[in-house]
């Protein structure tokens, strides 16, 4: 466990699904460099069968007993999905248009947003989907470092961000097995496993990270779990109606929704709404958040009519998401103070604390004469 | 791959004396000798020769060393778990020659496919081989998972036909830079990528030391005075080794050098935590046995059924072996092979001083209720207490017991 914690809650009663945050993750880190079928962010349809493909019936995490789970590890083509682009530049001399990846044709059979917008139910009765956005949940008992041999993977004490220390990482992949969000990702150009930052150079300088930034939707929030004056510690602990995703897989997720209770009412046969009669099932939404969610439903039910009843609710008026500067409580003091602590200064470069983690050393163990390891 | 190898014919002298035709792929194999006339155990006899051609290995002395699948600990990879669930023990044929300044290690062993790592997958793995040596002349060996405290090993690795793009080819993750940060279009834009395939492709080839798991460490600078190669024959794979007999790392120019065999097969999804290992074999420049090589040969002299039995009272509880499976999954490693990758002083020694050697790949997060270690003083102590109470006839007849467990 670290120090500190950073988390992010995101409301999932306002997702709208237009994957803002997923371009805003991929323009700034994933498309370069083996990296390019990577969504480190994604918003998938749930129910659907996600990103990638049946991840939740990929194992890894934790039993109850508190060991960790064998798992699988995902095919790129199969389950995560090529990143294709077509021949344009060739139907200018009137080829047929053909998905290719690096100039060669291929038949993509999956991708990041496969399923999306494919509800459930019948329509327009009882047919219901909603978007899940997913990042790395930054756990407090991560299961991807838990599955490293080699002590690559560390959890930076000032804000429990989860990294990848590419010096010491050797491409074993048995960190892809252990997260059973399936959020730590192999580049097969390096040959080492990488993942979601969030964005800590800008989190760091006081900024959030991209995906909230840019979140149209305003559905992110991210701050310390333990600022009582942040509406991140507000929604996760005084209100409790921020609950991480499948809670029951033991790695205790530091990223936390607020559960899509406001869903629209079933239809009867008319075509008139059932009052009461919730589209999203119970049941589902207890599978992804397990038993907490429903308490947290009461009491987002309870503050939205005493809304509208008083016109009074801080939980509501935080749902709202009214200014970023409170959405966003991030400490650039803070984060300088540590740079002062740790020697080095606060503007270092992402490799100082990135690629050369908590494992590695600058100097190296054994130093040949006339040579040099770093 | 082109550009790799001119590089390293240029940047080592010691590549010259690779195997002719093998560097060359497909095209000279057919001479290669996969057969092993003579057998020596536990010794891999130099052989003294001017040049190091194929005639030169063909006469050379072999010896014939088994490895045994690596099984102390499952790993968290169902995928991995189910391909080497019926694993068995590999025989490779070894071979050494000299000739004065540089000695070439030649390692034989059975595999029908030519595993790489695609440069587009995240489940393919590809073949490899290493060879770790004690770098020290010591009758106390180094723990074979990577050497222990005061007792450093110097490993080489070398897998096959691992594509990785790194744009200066030197490792250097701070130097890259995506396509589309460049101010760069079109044909410009191709000629800069193809210059990061070009020097971005390097041998996965490496040296490491290392005094216990978590110290390893790459040795950059070592690649000036090795070299390593491997061959697929179609059905087997001939992997050599070239270096100076002595340099900064790694002095060879000693009676007996111990060096135990690694073996990696992509196609049954092999890395760190399932592969095959051997015990501790010597290489020798002469015929005399010496300390080292008594101390790799000693075989205990103690009672093994007695010591199944006391195995039963005294080591079950906690490990799983054989057809002993009381212990909890997790709680200790699994000593099913240990006669096959250990000495009988490293079974001694792990009895009377668990902390010498922790047995790797254990991450203690992932199983917080067997702890293997415990950290003392930023120390990892092994959780397993000292059976040194014991009388030595007891000690000695576990050892000759566990000394008889591989498969």
């Amino acid at each position: 466990m670290s120090k500190r914690q950073l988390a992010m809650v995101m409301d999932l009663n306002k997702c709208i699904g237009c994957q803002t945050c997923t371009v805003a993750c991929k323009t700034q880190w994933t498309n370069r460099n083996g990296r390019d079928y990577m969504y480190w962010n994604n918003v998938e349809t749930y129910p659907g069968q996600g990103y990638p493909r049946n991840w939740q019936e990929a194992g890894g995490g934790f039993d109850a007993a508190g060991d960790l789970q064998p798992g699988e590890i995902p095919n790129i083509e199969a389950d995560y999905g090529v990143p294709w682009d077509y021949n344009f530049d060739e139907m200018r001399d009137g080829a047929i248009l053909t998905p290719q990846q690096d100039g060669k044709e291929v038949q993509p059979t999956w991708g990041p947003n496969w399923d999306e917008d494919v509800a459930t139910g019948d329509y327009p009765s009882d047919n219901y989907f909603f978007y899940l956005p997913r990042i790395c949940n930054h756990c407090t008992n991560p299961g991807c470092l838990s599955a490293c041999p080699r002590d690559a993977i560390f959890k930076r004490d000032q804000d429990g961000v989860v990294l990848v220390d590419l010096d010491r990482c050797q491409g074993y992949r048995y960190c892809i097995a252990g997260c059973p969000y399936k959020k730590i990702y192999f580049n097969p150009k390096l040959s080492k496993s990488e993942k979601c930052i969030l964005c800590f150079p800008r989190v760091e300088q006081g900024l959030p990270p991209a995906c909230a930034q840019q979140c149209v939707g305003r559905i992110r929030f991210v701050g310390f779990l333990d600022d009582e004056e942040g509406q991140v510690h507000k929604l996760v602990h005084k209100y409790k109606v921020a609950i991480g995703l499948r809670p029951d897989y033991g790695t205790q997720p530091n990223v936390y929704y607020v559960p899509p209770v406001f869903s629209p009412d079933k239809f009867d046969a008319d075509g008139a709404p059932i009052p009461g009669q919730d589209r999203i099932p119970d049941a589902d939404l207890q599978k992804l958040f397990g038993d907490d969610y429903k308490q947290a439903k009461a009491t987002l039910l309870a503050e939205h009519k005493k809304r509208k009843e008083t016109g009074e609710s801080e939980l509501m008026d935080i749902l709202i998401a009214f200014q970023h500067k409170e959405m966003f409580r991030l400490d650039n003091n803070y984060y300088q103070q540590v740079a002062k602590e740790q020697g080095r200064p606060a503007l270092a470069p992402v490799d100082d604390r990135y690629v050369k983690g908590k494992h590695t050393k600058f100097a190296a163990h054994y130093q040949v004469a006339g040579g040099g390891h770093h | 791959m082109k550009k790799f190898f001119a590089k390293s014919l240029i940047a080592l002298p010691v590549a010259a004396a690779l195997m002719s035709g093998c560097t060359g792929g497909a095209t000279g194999t057919a001479n290669v000798d996969t057969s092993c006339k003579a057998s020596n155990s536990n010794a891999v006899l130099a052989t003294t020769t001017t040049t190091f051609n194929e005639d030169a290995w063909k006469n050379a002395a072999c010896t014939q060393v088994a490895l045994y699948p690596q099984q102390t600990m499952g790993t968290n990879d169902k995928a991995v778990n189910a391909a080497m669930k019926d694993a068995k023990m590999v025989t490779a044929n070894v071979k050494a020659l000299t000739n004065g300044e540089q000695i070439a290690l030649r390692v034989i062993w059975p595999d029908a496919s030519d595993s790489k790592q695609g440069s587009f997958s995240s489940q393919t793995y590809a073949d490899g081989f290493a060879l770790q040596f004690a770098q020290n002349d010591s009758t106390d060996l180094p723990y074979i998972g990577m050497g222990s405290n005061d007792r450093p090993v110097v490993i080489y690795l070398q897998k096959n036909d691992i594509t990785t793009y790194e744009p200066n080819g030197n490792y250097d993750h701070k130097q890259q830079r995506g396509d589309q940060s460049k101010n760069m279009f079109d044909y410009e834009l191709k000629a800069y990528n193809q210059d990061v395939s070009d020097n971005g492709h390097s041998d996965y080839q490496k040296a490491f030391i290392s005094e216990g798991v978590r110290s390893m460490t790459e040795v950059r600078s070592a690649n000036k005075s090795f070299n390593m190669e491997m061959v697929h024959t179609g059905s087997h794979w001939v992997g050599t080794f070239v270096k100076d007999v002595r340099d900064d790392l790694l002095n060879m120019e000693r009676a007996e050098v111990p060096m135990t065999l690694a073996l990696w097969d992509g196609d049954k999804l092999n890395r760190d935590g399932q592969k095959h290992l051997s015990t501790w074999v010597s290489v020798q420049t002469g015929s005399e046995v010496g300390e080292v090589s008594k101390a790799i040969n000693w075989v205990s002299e103690g009672d093994a059924n007695r010591g199944k039995q006391l195995a039963t009272n005294n080591c079950a509880p906690c490990h799983n072996y054989a057809d002993m499976d009381n212990g909890m999954p997790y709680m200790a490693p699994n000593l099913s092979q240990i006669g096959g990758q250990s000495t009988a002083s490293y079974i001694k020694e792990s009895i009377v001083a668990p902390d010498a050697a922790l047995v790797p790949g254990y991450n203690r997060n992932a199983h917080p209720k067997y702890a293997w270690y415990n950290v003392v003083d930023g120390k990892r102590m092994s959780a397993m207490p000292s059976f040194s109470w014991m009388e030595a006839k007891d000690i000695d007849d576990i050892v000759a017991y566990f000394q008889s467990l591989k498969k």
